[in-house]
């Protein structure tokens, strides 16, 4: 019976996953094509666990944000250079360019 | 507009204006990618001193501010893969989220799963707050996470490119970037969701 037991839990750790493994499927499925099989275990865990379907909420979340902050708009710039770090830099170009030729 | 005009009509790039002209920018953009002033200030210093040694190279067919920013994005890379290779810390500062009892095995530790974000995500203030909270959790990150993090995630590297930067295997990357998002979501949900 107990040997039954075990193989029959063995049978379902293939099958079902847990929550660490689906976080990582999610994790690469962002980025390249999940097989078929890996793809079923994932819709089947987040159907019945609520906290990945956060975390998968989340992650897109992140990764949109992570867009936008990567974006430079010259006309809205969150941070200038200040006249010391200007000066620093402008000394730099000219010893360069004095080196060159 | 001005500014576009005057490139058009000057096929040499001039490197007394890159300060005034593109510091700002520049700056902006190595600051986004390793959220560190200095290391940014560094990174825009580097980018002018190497293009100074190939102006030769710059024949026009992109603007100047491209061409810097190309020379600066590999700036960036090679921070990482410097960085990267630094001895750290064993990654015991990494404490998983995922229960080890072996009925509850690799099951979210119940204090610490993700919660539901979407009061704050639906909150137009809230979603200000949340890029000052994301770069200050992307600073926490451990050097190699961070690395992977930023190449993969942001400059969308592909895996094994981003492995022969870093030295790393794809599935050790995996794990990598993997782990990095879990501390990541934490971080930003402590600090973000009070």
């Amino acid at each position: 019976m107990t040997k039954l037991k075990n193989m029959m839990m063995k049978g379902m750790s293939k099958i079902m996953l847990d929550c660490d493994n689906a976080t990582l499927l999610i994790t690469k499925g962002e980025f390249e094509e999940l097989g078929c099989i890996n793809k079923l275990k994932l819709k089947m865990h987040l159907a019945s666990c609520k906290f990945c379907r956060n975390f998968s909420e989340q992650s897109k979340y992140i990764s949109t944000q992570l867009n936008d902050f990567k974006k430079i708009d010259p006309q809205n710039l969150r941070l200038h250079l200040s006249d010391e770090q200007k000066n620093r830099l402008s000394k730099t170009v000219e010893e360069q360019s004095f080196k060159n030729n | 507009m001005a500014n576009t005009n005057l490139l058009k009509t000057k096929p040499n790039p001039d490197p007394n204006l890159w300060v005034k002209d593109h510091g700002d920018y520049l700056y902006n953009f190595a600051w986004s990618r390793v959220q560190s002033k200095e290391i940014a200030e560094d990174l825009v210093q580097e980018t002018f001193i190497s293009a100074l040694k190939s102006l030769k190279s710059f024949r026009g067919d992109s603007s100047e501010l491209t061409w810097l920013t190309a020379i600066l994005k590999r700036k960036v890379i090679d921070h990482y893969r410097k960085s990267s290779t630094k001895k750290e810390i064993p990654a015991s500062h990494f404490s998983s989220p995922f229960q080890k009892d072996d009925a509850f095995e690799g099951q979210w530790i119940l204090e610490r799963a993700p919660k539901d974000w979407h009061e704050n995500t639906e909150d137009p203030l809230q979603q200000q707050e949340f890029q000052s909270i994301m770069e200050y959790c992307l600073s926490l990150l451990p050097p190699k996470w961070h690395s992977v993090f930023i190449l993969k995630v942001m400059e969308e590297i592909n895996s094994d490119e981003v492995c022969k930067e870093l030295g790393c295997t794809p599935s050790n990357l995996w794990v990598m970037l993997h782990r990095a998002r879990l501390q990541l979501r934490e971080c930003i949900e402590i600090k973000w969701l009070k």
